[in-house]
């Protein structure tokens, strides 16, 4: 993320694209269009209910999914209309995936999307993210320190004092199910 | 550890500086604008106190209405507590420029007390010499080095107070006892005094003294406007009136007695003239009978000589006709003598004749004889011839001989015949002509004796006639001289009664003479102090409420700012206090923020309020108060500690109660995020009608409003407090304009006002109406008698100075003054039976329609009148009525003293001409014109409406201060919020909305709030601010309450703005953080 918003040597290729090269509004374009971002902390509008805070998101792309459909998904049909406040971490952050993937991005960051959870919900969380990778076929991708996540990923890249020091492809990612830590 | 805290502050500081700013530029302005308006009342003060003393101005002021005199001066000096005392005489006269009489008080130049302020060239020297109020150069057509000559009003036989009336102007000069363009009254012209100007000493022709004039001592040391230095003024003046009573007899008794010494002597004086007059009126009767005399002599002396001269006469011309009779007698006697002896003469000449020609007979016979002898001679002689024939010869011869002898002698007795013929003849002639001698000599001498006794006659007839002349002139004469002793015997008389009259009359008047008044005055008799001491109050009024408001934003809005840097610095908070640290250490960081911040920002407010307002509001008051240009402008430690303490107080006081509130949650609860404020549902989404037709962001912006309650109402506050200090600042400026119109424009309708002189009668009135009259510019003239009263009422003790207008024609009134019910704005028509009173002397004398007002005229009269009607008037006081009824209720009679005109709608060049060709009557003394007042009216306002547009600027700082801060805090504290936007793809304009929506709407909300607000602060403020002789009506045009929503709008522009570019850097990493 450092590198969308502030220059350091190197190239950043998206798909084809240097977004490193992208100047500052096409940056928010493409933020705004193809990617969707979970945040450790959630980062929910408290100020707004569950479905709001998938429609702050929905309401800006084109090409973005019904928030209720989304959230239903996620499945919250039954707290659509609470506000954050009012739901548990695990809610909250499954607001916050059912935000992020309402815009239909290309590409799904997450931010330690585990950090702020406790063991069950985290798990939930993170079988809510394989889920959606395998069945909407979108690219997701879970920044973590937590290494007991790593197998369930086709492809690992661990970094060591900010430079990669290894990019693996996991034959056979296991799923989340299976996943102890 | 102090170090540390010390240390972390300034990071803090340093990390945070737009908060901190803000904190300091809204401690600035707070403290800046109470600080500088609330010591602008003392500065105000001290300025005039500061004035007062360098130009040492009397403490205790004397007037008598009898004079004062040196035993005054010497027994006033000796009163406990007068350090100095001086006599000083002044006199209001008449000084014409450009053809217009204006009514100055000429002053007698004293050094020592009451100094005067050398403007502009120098001080008078010579008697001839005098100085004049430097706005009298300003404003007439003056320069220095003009003459300008002094016209006093005097009484018979009164002396002029001055050597020199023709006085050169040799400069220009501020007095301190006319500190205001408003001089007071005079009992000269209109009544206002219009200026003063100094002369020597030297040209006063007065033994006595006008005022008296006392320093206090050690007054100097005290502020005049202090209550210490009333209490020991008052002191004083009560000292000053023990000694009054025997003063003021002193006085009276003193004029009276060299009044009466002069009478007697002058009646003394009558009497001896009298005495005088008489004798010489005798003597001239004395001299007249002599004359008749003199003249009856005369006339009798003529009688008699008339008759002796006839007499005289008469008997002359007897004798003469006497004489002549003889005469004639003789002249007939000696013609018929004549006669006989012309015809004796003939007969002697024929005889002669006859006696002749014998003769000749005898001469031829005698020739022949001797031819015949000669021829016998010659014969004889013949020696030849015979002797015969000689003897015959011889005998012939002898014959010849014989006839000859005889012939010879017959012609000679023929001869001597006509001898004595002749003889005879001459005698006879001889005889006749002395016959005629005789009487040519006696007609000669009767021809002479009549000429003598006609030219005697003649004479005497001269002689009569000059000598009846003579008499007829001494008799017209002493007809004449009879006739003017009679005149001047009646003259005589006439003047005696006169001047015994005059003599009774001045008896009868010093029993009229008034026993002497002492009015022993204090500063406040000074024209203009007061009004300048309570203009100072005004000020400290307004600073009661505008500061404080500006006070409470800047409290209320750093209050909020400390909060929430608390708030979102919990997490330190806690770690703080996990490290061990005490509450009061940790406290004391925010507290060194807050502190350093608000005594900073103090400093500075402090700094440039003191210095900037009061000398900005000082000068301001300069056009009222053109002789005070020194202002004083001190370090008001009373408000500087007031203000900073308060300001500290609060902030520091919030700064504490957020912390002490935070640090009683254990460090664990501390260091875990706040957890978040619930979003709740508002009200408004019960009404889905509206609700699901906003927009996603409006909804939003909705439920944050109703979020955040505390920021919502302080941005509400804040915009809402400005856009109403805005408001009121125009709004004063409108009502103050309006004030003008409203007056000018609903009351005064008439253009012009002459000033009559006070001398002329009804009848040059009349004419002077009719002459007016025919001008086309001018439609309608009134006829109308002002004169200043006081006004008094049973419902309170309140003094009001009113103008008493009486109008003789009730029905026209209004075209020149409008009578309007002050309430329904009806219009109203005087009656014969009661006075109108204007709005703000009935509110001020707590009287309505139906109660009495008492009236006191300028020698202490009072007059009960009873109130018609209250009308509407904004400025000054008058109380209105008719001829009829002013006869009735003062008992004397109506006289007009005042000429109202209109005028055709002239252009103001149009109206000078007029006005000029106007006063070139000498009828007409001065010409106020109404729309010269107008601009008189609207350049004093003026100096208020400069003091509005501080307020207004000031307002505005503010706005601007508490948007920025409000944006600050709204942003800062939705730092997370926003970065998560941004993640999610928010243009940076979308994200703007997001913020700026918000303070847009609740912008909006304020300024309706704080035009509502606004109104009512006017209103508030305006009856603060109302002076005495004037009524506010709250205006606010509609310009002004969209100027003051513009003004907010163009600030909230600006930060929003700013707010901007603050948005787009913020950093979206922020939205990885934790919260904190």
């Amino acid at each position: 993320m450092e590198e969308w918003t502030q220059q350091v040597p190197g190239e950043v290729i998206i798909d084809g694209n240097d977004v490193s090269k992208f100047n500052r509004k096409r940056l928010i374009k493409y933020r705004r269009e193809d990617i969707g971002f979970v945040f450790q902390f959630y980062n929910l509008v408290q100020n707004l209910t569950a479905k709001e805070n998938v429609e702050l998101a929905t309401q800006i792309c084109n090409d973005h999914l019904d928030p209720v459909e989304v959230l239903k998904k996620v499945g919250l049909e039954n707290r659509m209309d609470n506000f954050p406040s009012q739901l548990s971490g695990g809610e909250q952050q499954r607001v916050a995936i059912a935000r992020a993937i309402a815009k239909n991005p290309k590409l799904l960051l997450c931010d330690e999307p585990t950090g702020a959870l406790d063991y069950v919900t985290g798990k939930q969380i993170l079988k809510l993210l394989q889920d959606t990778c395998r069945k909407e076929k979108m690219t997701v991708i879970i920044i973590t320190h937590n290494g007991a996540i790593a197998p369930m990923a086709d492809k690992i890249i661990r970094f060591k004092n900010g430079t990669a020091s290894s990019i693996e492809e996991n034959e056979n990612p296991v799923s989340v199910e299976d996943i102890e830590w | 550890m102090n170090r540390i805290i010390l240390k972390n502050s300034v990071k803090e500081i340093k990390k945070s500086y737009r908060r901190f700013l803000s904190l300091l530029l809204i401690s600035m302005l707070g403290v800046g604008f109470f600080a500088g308006v609330k010591a602008t009342t003392p500065d105000m003060q001290k300025t005039i106190d500061a004035y007062f003393d360098k130009e040492k101005l009397f403490d205790v002021k004397v007037v008598s209405t009898l004079g004062l005199t040196n035993e005054d001066v010497e027994k006033v000096k000796e009163i406990d507590g007068i350090s100095d005392v001086y006599g000083i005489y002044s006199k209001d006269v008449f000084v014409n420029v450009d053809d217009v009489d204006i009514v100055v008080k000429v002053i007698e130049l004293t050094s020592n007390i009451n100094n005067v302020k050398l403007i502009e060239g120098r001080l008078p020297k010579e008697k001839n010499e005098c100085v004049v109020e430097h706005q009298m150069i300003a404003r007439e057509n003056i320069k220095i080095g003009d003459n300008i000559t002094i016209k006093e009003e005097l009484e018979e036989n009164e002396e002029s107070s001055f050597y020199e009336r023709d006085l050169v102007v040799v400069g220009t000069v501020d007095s301190p006892l006319f500190i205001s363009n408003d001089k007071g009254t005079s009992t000269l012209g209109s009544g206002k005094l219009s200026y003063y100007l100094y002369t020597p000493k030297s040209n006063i022709n007065s033994d006595i003294y006008t005022e008296i004039y006392a320093a206090a001592q050690g007054a100097k040391e005290m502020d005049t406007t202090s209550k210490e230095y009333s209490a020991y003024i008052d002191d004083i003046i009560d000292r000053v009136d023990k000694i009054k009573e025997e003063r003021q007899d002193a006085r009276y008794n003193s004029l009276v007695g060299e009044a009466t010494e002069k009478l007697d002597d002058a009646e003394k004086e009558l009497n001896d003239k009298k005495a005088e007059g008489e004798k010489e009126i005798a003597d001239a009767e004395k001299k007249i009978k002599n004359g008749e005399k003199e003249l009856v002599d005369g006339q009798k002396d003529l009688a008699d000589a008339k008759e002796e001269a006839n007499t005289e006469i008469n008997n002359a011309t007897s004798q003469l006709t006497v004489a002549t009779q003889t005469f004639e007698s003789s002249l007939a006697t000696f013609n018929f003598n004549k006669e006989q002896a012309e015809i004796g003469f003939r007969e002697a000449e024929s005889k002669k004749t006859e006696l002749q020609n014998n003769y000749n007979q005898v001469i031829a016979g005698l020739n022949e004889v001797n031819s015949q002898y000669d021829q016998v001679v010659a014969e004889l002689a013949n020696p030849l011839l015979p002797t015969d024939q000689k003897i015959v010869l011889e005998e012939t011869k002898a014959v010849l001989e014989a006839k000859r002898q005889e012939l010879n002698g017959t012609a000679s007795q023929i001869q001597a015949g006509i001898a004595q013929i002749d003889m005879s003849v001459v005698a006879g002639r001889q005889e006749l002509a002395n016959g005629e001698n005789a009487i040519a000599q006696a007609q000669a001498e009767i021809s002479n004796g009549w000429n003598e006794l006609n030219s005697k006659k003649a004479e005497a007839e001269a002689e009569f006639a000059k000598a009846e002349k003579e008499i007829a002139d001494a008799k017209k004469k002493l007809a004449e001289g009879k006739q003017e002793l009679e005149d001047a015997k009646k003259e005589f008389t006439e003047k005696v009664t006169d001047a015994e009259n005059k003599l009774l009359d001045a008896r009868q008047k010093l029993t009229d003479i008034e026993e002497a008044k002492w009015y022993i005055q204090d500063r406040s008799s000074n024209s203009g102090y007061d009004s300048y001491v309570s203009d100072a109050q005004n000020i400290e009024k307004l600073g009661d409420v505008f500061p404080v408001l500006f006070f409470v934003i800047a409290i209320l809005i750093s209050l909020t700012s400390m909060t929430r840097m608390i708030e979102e610095q919990r997490i330190e908070l806690g770690t703080m206090k996990a490290l061990g640290y005490s509450n009061a250490s940790i406290c004391l960081k925010y507290v060194i923020y807050a502190l350093v911040a608000t005594v900073i920002g103090s400093i500075f407010g402090m700094l440039v309020g003191f210095n900037l307002i009061p000398s900005i509001i000082i000068s301001m008051y300069q056009m009222m108060y053109p002789s005070i240009t020194e202002a004083v402008v001190e370090f008001n430690v009373k408000y500087a500690v007031l203000g900073l303490g308060i300001m500290a107080v609060c902030t520091i006081g919030a700064t504490l109660y957020s912390c002490i509130k935070e640090l009683v949650s254990m460090p664990a609860m501390l260091m875990r995020p706040k957890p978040p404020k619930s979003g709740k549902r508002v009200f408004l989404e019960k009404v889905p009608f509206i609700w699901n037709r906003l927009g996603f962001t409006e909804k939003v912006t909705i439920r944050n409003m109703f979020r955040y309650k505390k920021r919502f109402l302080m941005t509400i506050i804040g915009i809402m407090g400005c856009t109403a200090l805005i408001l009121t600042g125009f709004s004063i400026k409108d009502s103050i304009s309006n004030l003008m119109n409203l007056q000018y424009d609903n009351v005064y309708n008439y253009d012009g006002m002459l000033i009559l002189n006070s001398s002329l009668r009804e009848n040059e009135i009349d004419d002077l109406i009719t002459k007016i009259e025919e001008k086309s510019e001018i439609t309608k003239v009134a006829k109308t008698y002002i004169v200043a009263n006081e006004a008094t009422s049973e419902k309170n003790d309140y003094k009001v100075d009113v103008q008493v207008i009486v109008t003789q024609n009730k029905e026209e009134f209004s075209d020149f003054i409008k009578l309007n019910d002050y309430k329904t704005l009806e219009e109203q028509t005087l009656n014969d039976s009661e006075v109108f009173i204007t709005e703000k002397a009935a509110k001020l004398l707590n009287i309505s329609a139906g109660d009495s007002v008492e009236l006191t005229d300028k020698d202490g009269n009072i007059f009960e009148a009873k109130v018609g009607k209250v009308v509407e008037n904004y400025v000054y006081h008058y109380v209105y009525m008719t001829s009829n009824l002013y006869e009735k209720i003062y008992g004397e009679k109506y006289s007009t003293n005042i000429l109202y005109i209109k005028t055709n709608n002239l252009s103001e060049t149009e109206e000078n001409i007029l006005n000029e060709a106007l006063l070139k009557d000498s009828k007409i003394a001065s010409l106020t014109s109404t729309r010269y007042l107008k601009n008189l009216l609207s350049e004093t306002l003026q100096a208020l409406n400069k003091v509005v547009y501080v307020l207004i600027v000031s307002a505005g700082l503010l706005a601007f201060v508490v948007l920025y801060n409000l944006a600050n805090v709204n942003i800062s504290e939705r730092i997370r919020e926003l970065a998560t936007i941004k993640v999610l793809g928010f243009y940076d304009k979308e994200v703007y909305d997001y913020v700026t929506k918000e303070i847009i709407l609740l912008t909006f909300i304020g300024i309706i709030l704080g035009l509502f607000a606004g109104y009512g602060l006017s209103g508030f403020i305006l009856k603060t601010c109302e002076t005495e002789p004037l009524i506010f009506k709250v205006v606010s045009l509609p310009i002004s309450y969209v100027i003051s929503s513009g003004i907010t709008i163009i600030f909230t522009a600006i930060v929003n703005f700013m707010t901007f570019f603050v948005l787009k850097k913020v950093d979206m990493i922020e939205s990885l953080k934790s919260v904190e």
